[in-house]
């Protein structure tokens, strides 16, 4: 078997997690005391199983973090081709999550560029590689360099709510303080953090949250179009209307809710977002154009889970076996949430059970309780299967619609940084 | 014999100091949860090429071993100026021994990263006296290659 190397090691990623810990100990002065030998010494342990390119790849990193926060000491020279082309190539590299050669390619055009475009490029490929920690502090690096270019504190946001939920809430609060005044795409990413986090929130206090998002959807919105830059960023207007109708149904105003979709779908009609949005609405009350709004999010091959999750549902209790697998198949490609993961492989053991492929079946039965032991549903179709065979889909106990309606819409991510 | 370096707190006399803390002149020991050697239930050091760890040149050694005063000729240095980069011997880094008691052990698909081991059974006590009685022979030298 191949060694799992540099960005997919996880010893590689556990050195450079506590690298990333022993910079901003070393930026605040403080690295020459207990705290920095002790995590000097945990940094011994996950080194102990690097190998030498994989050691040389991690000191280039750290002569990278040094970068950070730190003044260009001379202009950038004169731009050749060749620094030019080292860029693209990078860019290249990163698409085939050749992570470490990329990384370096950028330091070879560095000399040639300013620091915040180098360190914004090093932020993108670290946030690839699934470093959104390390991502974020090149961003931020990259907005105080030039904080005229709202889109890095805006990627900073985004890396900094994967790396440290809490931090991104705090700093969300603090920037909603003043939504009036600050760009509205940072806006837009402050509130979507906020009403995802609502998830953790007893059910009056998140209605409160949702309720104190509404105007600030709406400001940013606003300013959107005020300020021409809707169709520039169309997508992330797309999907402040999403949140926006989201905000509405969570307090019972579906009506409303539905208004943002449409007038968002009029304006945006391409974007799969919306017509998943309004076809989760409609399922179970308008069924047919429901199915039909998830087949156009499917058509525009949305990233999202929910349209092939929602499609296999349907395409189940249609007895379309041929469909509900291959939604399913899609939606477990791009599911997250563990409750979703399971139901989908339950429906593909259902599709194998009514083919006659009984082992294929067991085994997706039991990938799906892996993923939700608990669910009584599953539970009991996969005994049903084991003590019948049954191949007849009727026998089975399906997710009723409604139970489906309640899926959380905060899982609801309608913009990926 | 194997030219080797390694990294380690320096005593007042700047020769490398002896003890079984981490960067010292000695290998840690259980229970200390970093340990360098397994010890068996009579005291003595498993030989399975566990030990101190060493490398071909200090540059080939990760950063946070490396005195961060160093960063102008390392850039990626972030190890605490306490530390010095010592060196002992002269010769090719390869399996070989390095004094009587103690032997370079490359670690597994290595050609630059090795530890120094115990040629033979011995206890935990005499290994840290082993290491120990190198002390003076380690000079330091933080030239890159």
């Amino acid at each position: 078997m191949n060694k799992r190397r540099f960005f997919e090691n996880p010893r590689f990623r556990e050195y450079v997690a506590l690298l990333r810990e022993l910079h901003d100990l070393i930026r605040r002065g403080a690295d020459e005391s207990e705290e920095g030998e002790a995590l000097r010494e945990r940094m011994d342990v996950p080194a102990e199983y690097l190998d030498q390119d994989e050691i040389d790849v991690a000191n280039q990193l750290s002569a990278d973090l040094y970068t950070l926060f730190m003044e260009a000491k001379e202009s950038p020279l004169p731009m050749v081709p060749r620094a030019r082309e080292a860029i693209i190539a990078s860019f290249a590299e990163r698409n085939k999550r050749q992570f470490a050669h990329a990384l370096d390619l950028l330091r070879t055009a560095a000399p040639h560029f300013e620091v915040w475009q180098i360190n914004y490029a090093r932020g993108s490929t670290l946030l690839d590689a699934g470093l959104p920690g390390l991502a974020a502090d090149f961003f931020l690096d990259a907005s105080r360099r030039r904080p005229e270019y709202p889109n890095f504190r805006f990627m900073w946001l985004s890396a900094l709510a994967y790396a440290a939920p809490e931090a991104a809430r705090n700093e969300s609060q603090a920037i909603l303080k003043n939504y009036t005044e600050e760009d509205p795409k940072l806006i837009y990413k402050a509130a979507d953090i906020l009403f995802a986090e609502t998830r953790n929130l007893p059910d009056a206090e998140a209605a409160d949250v949702i309720q104190g998002l509404i105007p600030v959807f709406e400001d940013c919105i606003f300013r959107f179009q005020l300020n021409g830059h809707e169709t520039e960023e169309n997508s992330t207007v797309a999907a402040a209307m999403t949140l926006l109708g989201f905000c509405h149904e969570h307090l019972g105003r579906d009506d409303v809710a539905l208004t943002y979709f449409d007038r968002g779908l009029k304006l945006y009609p391409h974007n799969d977002a919306l017509y998943v949005a309004r076809g989760m609405q409609r399922y179970g009350e308008d069924t047919v154009s429901a199915v039909g709004d998830f087949r156009k999010a499917t058509e525009l091959d949305s990233k999202l889970v929910w349209p092939y999750f929602f499609l296999a549902h349907f395409y189940l209790g249609q007895g379309d076996i041929e469909e509900c697998m291959k939604m399913a198949s899609a939606a477990l490609q791009r599911a997250t949430v563990a409750s979703v993961k399971a139901d989908c492989l339950e429906w593909i053991a259902i599709c194998q059970a009514s083919l006659g492929n009984p082992e294929v079946a067991i085994a997706s039965f039991d990938e799906a309780l892996k993923w939700a032991p608990q669910n009584p549903r599953i539970v009991h179709n996969r005994q049903l299967f084991q003590q019948q065979a049954a191949n007849d889909i009727s026998g089975y106990d399906l997710v009723p619609i409604d139970e489906l309606q309640t899926v959380d819409r905060r899982h609801f991510s309608p913009l990926a940084a | 014999m194997p030219t080797i370096y390694r990294p380690m707190k320096t005593d007042e006399d700047m020769l490398p100091r002896c003890g079984a803390a981490s960067k010292e002149l000695g290998v840690r020991i259980p229970p200390n949860e970093h340990s360098d050697v397994d010890v068996t239930e009579e005291n003595t050091v498993v030989l399975n090429r566990r030990g101190m760890s060493v490398g071909r040149h200090w540059t080939s050694l990760p950063g946070h071993l490396i005195p961060k005063r160093l960063v102008q000729t390392f850039p990626g240095a972030t190890g605490s100026n306490s530390l010095s980069c010592y060196r002992f011997g002269h010769g090719e880094f390869t399996d070989g021994t390095i004094t009587n008691d103690l032997l370079l052990a490359l670690k597994p698909n290595s050609t630059t990263l090795g530890n120094l081991v115990p040629v033979y059974e011995m206890s935990v006590e005499s290994l840290q006296t082993a290491l120990g009685q190198t002390r003076e022979r380690w000079v330091v030298d933080e030239d890159l290659p």
